[in-house]
């Protein structure tokens, strides 16, 4: 009878937590009272980090300088024409009487746990509440959208990555500006794309970026490349999957969007509204952006 | 199991949830995450067979809890799982006593196994369906870890007297 109240209790639990959320406040201090835990659990992933640092020669310290240097020369001569096209964007959205693309400020992250559960995908990071981190905003690495942020501690954070099978986002195709649904679906290296009508144009090789109809992720950040298009026709969709762009499985470091800083000259856009359930814009019968983890 | 023997133990439990728990969220390579052993489930069913009086069904929901937190999903499941892995550990102690290491493996296996298969079946309900059946990677490197603990004294104490006399 023990084990008959336990489980109760565990049931109870459960249901309070994954059904009602009532455990949220209990969840931060929680995650708060875990930071330590997963400090010291990434700590040989960084000590080796750091004798990786401290043994390397001075050939290759040079090397790698000299390489980084050569790379910010080219980034930076790329953001000199970038300021100009931004500029001339500005200017283009003015005429045509559209809203201002909105700037975004980005805070600097280490990823200090992994969710060890193969089911679902999330990271834990190491800025919370203390460093102006809300559920909802968007994180980001270099080479594309990484995911969310759904729990904020006071020092670290949960990241639910865009891999994860509750978590789907508007995106939209370079190429031709198609708008799609991007869903994960628990694997690390492919997305689904949802609802693609069989006679949409969307081909492998195709970039696709997020798009800020849904007003929680910033646009334009990769999301994922198109790898294969299957059109059955037996079905009113083709079955599309795209290979992710962020590194999830190898980033160290992430950005976290911090701030969508609103456009100065334009009509005032809504704040992305963290708490409350996001609602679809595109085809309503996709979720879009997180339910309830 | 007399009363000051236990008080020591107390700091060891504690210590040893925590290495298991520690082992339990390091971050692993990609190919090797599946790969995990249960470490909790195997801590769990080492100590319930070692001190059962000690270490029981609260002590493995306790531990569970602790590891729904640092893992972050539905709170309660790892709890639910290990309480009922250390309930099945207590039914079975006296006859695996008499197991021998294989034997013994083969049951820590379905113990483990069971731990994951409810853990990952409340995780399901919560939307995170499980894509295959490699999450029982888990629990048959748990197993091949078996014999590497439990030459450290596997068995009831209680049991140990009963076979010098024989």
């Amino acid at each position: 009878m023990r084990l008959g109240a336990l489980v109760l209790a565990s049931v109870l639990l459960m249901l309070a937590d994954g059904r009602f959320g009532m455990l949220r406040p209990a969840r931060a201090a929680l995650a708060d009272a875990a930071v330590p835990v997963h400090w010291l659990s990434s700590a040989p992933e960084r000590l080796f980090a750091w004798l990786g640092e401290v043994l390397s020669t001075r050939e290759t310290l040079l090397e790698e300088n000299r390489a980084l240097r050569a790379e910010a020369l080219v980034l930076r001569a790329r953001t000199q024409r970038l300021a100009a096209i931004a500029a001339e964007n500005v200017r283009l959205r003015e005429l045509l009487n559209s809203t201002a693309v909105r700037d975004e400020r980005v805070l600097v992250a280490e990823i200090i746990g992994v969710s060890p559960d193969l089911s679902s995908q999330t990271v834990v990071i190491d800025k919370g509440r203390h460093h102006g981190l809300r559920t909802g905003q968007a994180v980001i690495d270099a080479y594309g959208l990484f995911g969310q942020v759904i729990e904020v501690g006071r020092l670290s954070s949960r990241v639910l990555l865009v891999t994860d099978a509750m978590h789907a986002l508007p995106a939209q195709v370079v190429r031709n500006g198609a708008r799609v649904i991007v869903e994960g679906d628990g694997r690390v290296d492919a997305l689904n794309v949802d609802h693609v009508a069989a006679t949409m144009d969307v081909r492998p090789g195709d970039l696709l970026v997020s798009s800020e109809l849904e007003q929680r992720f910033p646009g334009g950040f990769p999301v994922g490349v198109v790898e294969s298009v299957v059109n059955d026709p037996g079905k009113p969709f083709a079955v599309v999957q795209a290979r992710p762009s962020a590194q999830l499985d190898r980033s160290r470091h992430v950005l976290v969007v911090t701030a969508l800083a609103p456009p100065a000259a334009a009509k005032p856009v809504e704040p992305p509204d963290a708490a409350a359930e996001p609602e679809p814009e595109l085809e309503p019968q996709a979720p879009v952006g997180v339910s309830r983890p | 199991m007399s009363a000051d023997a236990n008080q020591p133990s107390r700091l060891l439990f504690a210590a040893s949830v925590l290495a298991a728990l520690l082992g339990a969220i390091v971050p692993l390579p990609g190919w090797l995450a599946p790969a995990r052993p249960d470490w909790l489930a195997l801590l769990v069913v080492y100590w319930v067979l070692r001190l059962p009086h000690g270490f029981g069904i609260f002590s493995a929901w306790l531990a569970g809890l602790l590891m729904d937190v640092l893992s972050g999903g539905v709170i309660g499941r790892h709890a639910l799982a290990l309480a009922v892995v250390a309930y099945a550990a207590l039914l079975l102690r006296h006859r695996l006593a008499h197991y021998t290491l294989a034997q013994q493996a083969a049951v820590v296996f379905l113990l483990c196994a069971a731990d994951q298969i409810l853990a990952g079946w409340v995780q399901s309900v919560a939307g995170h369906p499980t894509q295959s059946l490699i999450f029982l990677m888990g629990s048959l490197t748990a197993a091949f870890c078996w014999p590497l603990i439990t030459p450290a004294s596997p068995r009831d104490r209680s049991l140990d007297g009963w076979q010098a006399v024989s």
